[in-house]
């Protein structure tokens, strides 16, 4: 697609330091929990000590009799909270609103909330309470058989037959462990209610949703619900949707009529937020022997949560990331006495991702051909799964930039083969792909006459960069330095703007964003003809134009600011505004497929004489669409290389088969990369702009740069231990198997 | 001369050890009283014979890879987590104790005791005692020294198998070796059926695969924790050559 104007870039594409910056780093911004307000007080949820069965009853004698305790709630007096309506649309992962009825259906489920004056007598009187169960046998057994028969995602061809006509297949099967989201900030709510209205500070990644799913719960009327998150300490997902204990937080506060301030507790993060739950995947690949696969299929079963519905749709890439005539995915659910699952980044696509390239790289060795070339064979433009071309898809350049900037021809691919300062190297790749839409979204920009220009979306910025990027969009239609515009995010009282996922706000509030700068602008042209007193008084609007944030004759130089023309027309302030819709209602949706591509390289080092294993680079390239921010973008992705190599090398949370607690719940015991652990990073964005969902063809990052990168990880510890670990995370009790070389 | 050079074993382990932030904040009285990493321990929701006598122990078919195989018992086999005790234990330190009864002077090798039927006594000290300060020897002029831990990340984290070696080589031979292990002992482990395989010998790899093997034969794994055997045989071998390494280098100090 061609670029549908030739306004320049200008700002946008720009390598920009965060406008919100400064406020971060000097503890000024202020996140959900900094808020604060007169007769504030703390509650805390206990939590179910069993994670199946029936809550008897509970004695909740000693906390009340605590000094600083103002009230318990437990089912009797917590009051009606309601379900969320399927129907509504409005999402929320745990169904069952908290205390509604007695059964209890994972560990730590919430069956009371404490009230107390302060934090600390809340954590005491939350530990006093006693409760008696009727405890069923608990199963969080990992053994994932799917409960029903499995459902075909995606078909085309005969599989089967090609299967088991070809010469060289692989059929392995791949597991995938619990991971938890767990980002800095804790999930938090402090409740507001005053006057019959609640204002809820929260932490969300999707304000707009979090109030629609309050308005209902809390049974009252959405005019009287507004839910803010100005700074998010990171969500990767596990703060999309409501958890039960912000309902929790809004119900004491109108009951107490006192703001109320909730924090869970890092073992309850574990527990109560939803994870990416535990998948088990078998691929089967076949080719020919020039390396064209002649069939693919992908069986999984994601472990669920017993009342819940998500997801995890492991085939989100599978049906359209190679050429293949045959292909089938199937999937299944084997539902444990575990909490939901919720989306963490790159959900779906991020596991499966991790099996069908494990199966290449599996697939390249039984060839002997080159892993990248192996890829490059089965590149397609055309996305088979829906017949229809890709919009924009670059992944062999992605491969071949790779390649070239990691050295991969210097590769030689027997086991052990390369060393280098007395220890030997491991190489791996893979491919990595992630969806692109555009969620509808509207902005509001307002020119001031105090000379500054003011952007305001409900839409959130979860640490990606969102509050930059909007003032680099709409700095570049009207021309006003980043330093005179501020951006005011995470409000529902502000304009509906699109949750912060799926690597789609960005994309989704380039079209808003820029109607609403290009109308504003319209209406300061027209304001500065209209009147006795404007500059240009009975001009012909067309014959103007708005740049560097003045109007003026088209093709002189010389204008008037935005801010004489206010001041001269005793305005305080002129709004534009811009909508958009969602790109599925754009004309021509159903004729292309919107995807970003991408490719990483690893190489690990390996020290059999000390069992260490270490990731030393990676080298990623990124295939998505114009990247407006190349800062920020680079940001994102380096992220998301180390959460990928915590995924391939560390992180597992356990549950206990006795009590179905997470044993490793702190973040001691649950293993995740630090700094010392991180890699050499290399990340290029190929820049190929894609106009399909937005005129800067911006199509989003972040969760691409997790993709495959696990599975490049094991491949490079293959070709450095000869170990094929097929079940993450890569522990040094498989590293172990290795060989010891010279006799050791 | 300050410390460090004259025992980098401790330094060292002291490096090896938690986060910057917590070594900023940490005393070696507390270090010397470092509870275990046990999940069962360390979560008040569940049975614990260290933290609750009597109530059992779910580690030892449950969450136990970062668990003792030495020194165990049937009520523990919690791990004793310290970096700066397993130097210790290797340097021979000495701990000065004052109690109602006066000061005593406490080996480091006899100050920690096993679980057996008793997890929740980790130590000699008795109420009122308090920890007044710690006496290292000085090593053997031309000693070499080396702490070496073994982790699955790169920081801050706990020990899955570490090893602190003493060693001095004369004539081809160890004139002097002490070991000590951390991350496979209930307490911190001095390995004296190694030395006693090594004391006199060359440090041959031949020799020093027996001398682990000799020290590890007692050990007692659990389902989730057996890979610590190959993983501590691993780590002694590699920290004795270490240390060998580090005394040839070193000049001989007074």
């Amino acid at each position: 697609m061609n670029a549908p104007e030739s306004l320049p870039l200008g700002p946008v594409g720009q390598s920009t330091d965060r406008i919100d910056g400064p406020l971060k780093v000097t503890g000024h911004a202020t996140y959900t929990v900094d808020h604060d307000f007169p007769g504030l007080v703390h509650a805390m949820p206990v939590g179910a000590k069993i994670a199946a069965g029936r809550l008897v009853s509970l004695d909740v004698t000693a906390a009340r009799a605590m000094p600083g305790v103002i009230e318990v709630f437990t089912r009797e007096n917590i009051g009606t909270l309601y379900r969320v309506a399927k129907a509504s649309g409005v999402m929320v992962d745990e169904r069952r609103p908290p205390l509604s009825d007695d059964e209890i259906a994972y560990y730590g489920q919430y069956i009371a909330l404490v009230v107390a004056e302060s934090f600390e007598v809340a954590m005491a009187a939350a530990a006093s309470v006693t409760a008696q169960y009727e405890a069923r046998a608990v199963d969080v057994s990992a053994t994932s058989a799917a409960d029903d028969d499995m459902q075909t995602e995606a078909e085309r061809g005969d599989p089967q037959a090609a299967f088991d006509a070809a010469e060289i297949t692989v059929d392995e099967t791949y597991v995938t462990p619990t991971e938890t989201h767990n980002p800095i900030e804790l999930h938090a709510s402090v409740a507001v209610y005053e006057d019959g209205r609640f204002t809820l500070y929260e932490t969300s990644q999707a304000v707009v949703n979090h109030k629609a799913a309050l308005v209902q719960m809390l049974g009252v009327a959405a005019e009287d619900v507004r839910v803010v998150t100005r700074y998010l300490g990171s969500g990767f997902g596990g703060k999309l949707w409501p958890w039960p204990h912000s309902v929790l937080a809004a119900a004491a506060a109108r009951a107490l009529g006192r703001p109320v301030k909730l924090e869970v507790t890092r073992a309850m993060m574990f527990h109560n937020v939803g994870h990416r739950p535990r998948t088990q995947q078998r691929v089967r690949l076949s080719a020919d022997r020039d390396g064209r696969l002649t069939s693919l299929r992908q069986d999984y079963v994601v472990q669920n949560a017993r009342r819940d519905e998500y997801q995890e749709d492991c085939g989100e890439a599978t049906a359209y990331l190679y050429s293949t005539p045959n292909l089938r995915v199937t999937w299944g659910a084997a539902k444990r006495d575990v909490g939901s699952p919720t989306s963490m980044r790159g959900p779906g696509a991020v596991p499966g991702l991790y099996a069908i390239e494990s199966a290449m790289n599996e697939l390249a060795r039984k060839l002997e051909i080159d892993p990248v070339d192996l890829r490059l064979r089965n590149d397609t433009l055309h996305n088979e799964d829906e017949d229809v071309p890709f919009s924009s898809r670059h992944l062999a350049e992605c491969l071949r930039t790779g390649a070239e900037r990691f050295g991969w021809r210097e590769r030689n691919p027997a086991v052990g083969a390369m060393q280098r300062d007395g220890r030997i190297l491991g190489w791996g790749m893979a491919s990595a792909s992630w969806m692109a839409q555009r969620l509808g979204a509207t902005v509001a920009v307002t020119a001031q006459a105090n000379g500054r220009i003011r952007v305001a979306t409900a839409s959130q910025d979860i640490g990606t960069g969102t509050y930059t990027v909007l003032a680099q969009m709409v700095s570049r239609v009207l021309g006003v330095a980043l330093d005179r515009i501020d951006v005011c995010l995470g409000d529902t009282a502000l304009p509906s703007g699109p949750l912060s996922g799926g690597s789609m706000a960005t994309g989704s509030l380039v079209p808003a964003a820029s109607d609403a700068a290009r109308d504003v602008a319209n209406k300061l042209i027209q304001t500065a003809t209209e009147g006795d007193d404007a500059p240009f008084a009975g001009a012909d609007p067309d014959s103007l134009e708005l740049v560097d944030g003045q109007v003026r004759r088209k093709g002189q130089t010389d204008g008037v600011g935005f801010m004489d023309i206010l001041q001269r027309a005793r305005l305080s302030q002129l709004s534009g505004n811009g909508r958009s819709g969602s790109s599925k209602a754009d004309p021509g949706a159903d004729e292309r497929s919107t995807k970003s591509f991408g490719a990483h390289f690893v190489e690990v080092s390996w020290e059999p004489a000390i069992a260490r294993l270490r990731v030393e680079r990676v080298v990623t390239v990124i295939d998505g669409g114009q990247i407006l921010n190349p800062k920020a973008g680079r940001n994102q992705i380096e992220g998301a290389v180390i959460m990928g190599l915590g995924m391939a090398l560390f992180e597992s949370a356990d549950y206990d088969p006795e009590t179905g607690a997470v044993l490793n719940s702190n973040l001691a015991d649950y293993i995740m990369p630090v700094h010392a652990d991180a890699p050499e990073l290399d990340v290029t964005f190929l820049d190929h702009p894609d106009y399909a969902l937005n005129e800067l063809g911006a199509r989003g990052i972040g969760e691409i740069g997790l993709a495959g990168l696990a599975a490049a990880i094991t491949d490079a510890v293959h070709h450095a231990t000869g170990v094929r670990v097929r079940e993450l995370p890569v522990t040094v009790e498989a590293l172990l198997e290795a060989p010891l070389p010279d006799g050791q | 001369m300050p410390a460090c050079n004259v025992n980098p074993v401790l330094s060292q382990a002291l490096l090896a050890g938690a986060s910057g932030q917590l070594r900023n904040m940490a005393t070696t009285g507390g270090n010397l009283l470092q509870r275990t990493r046990c999940v069962y321990f360390r979560d008040t929701r569940m049975p614990c014979n260290k933290r609750e006598p009597g109530t059992g122990c779910p580690a030892q078919d449950g969450f136990n890879r970062n668990l003792a195989i030495l020194g165990t018992s049937d009520h523990c086999i919690a791990s004793n987590p310290s970096d700066m005790n397993v130097a210790l234990a290797a340097l021979d330190a000495r701990i000065h104790v004052q109690g109602p009864a006066g000061e005593r002077v406490i080996a480091m090798n006899e100050f920690h005791v096993q679980p057996g039927d008793t997890p929740h006594q980790e130590t000699v000290l008795a109420p009122g005692d308090l920890i007044t300060h710690v006496v290292l020897p000085a090593p053997a002029a031309g000693a070499g020294a080396c702490y070496l831990k073994l982790r699955d990340r790169a920081s801050y984290e706990f020990a899955l198998a570490s090893a602190a070696v003493v060693a001095h080589v004369a004539q081809g031979r160890l004139a002097q070796i002490r070991i000590a292990l951390g991350g496979v002992g209930t307490v911190p482990w001095r390995a004296r059926l190694a030395e006693a395989a090594l004391q006199g010998q060359a440090p041959t790899e031949q020799a020093l695969r027996a001398a682990a093997d000799q020290e590890l034969a007692a050990a007692r794994p659990r389902e989730g924790n057996r890979f610590k055997i190959e993983l501590a045989r691993r780590c002694l071998i590699q920290a004795v050559l270490r240390a060998i390494d580090t005394a040839e280098k070193t000049p001989e100090v007074a």
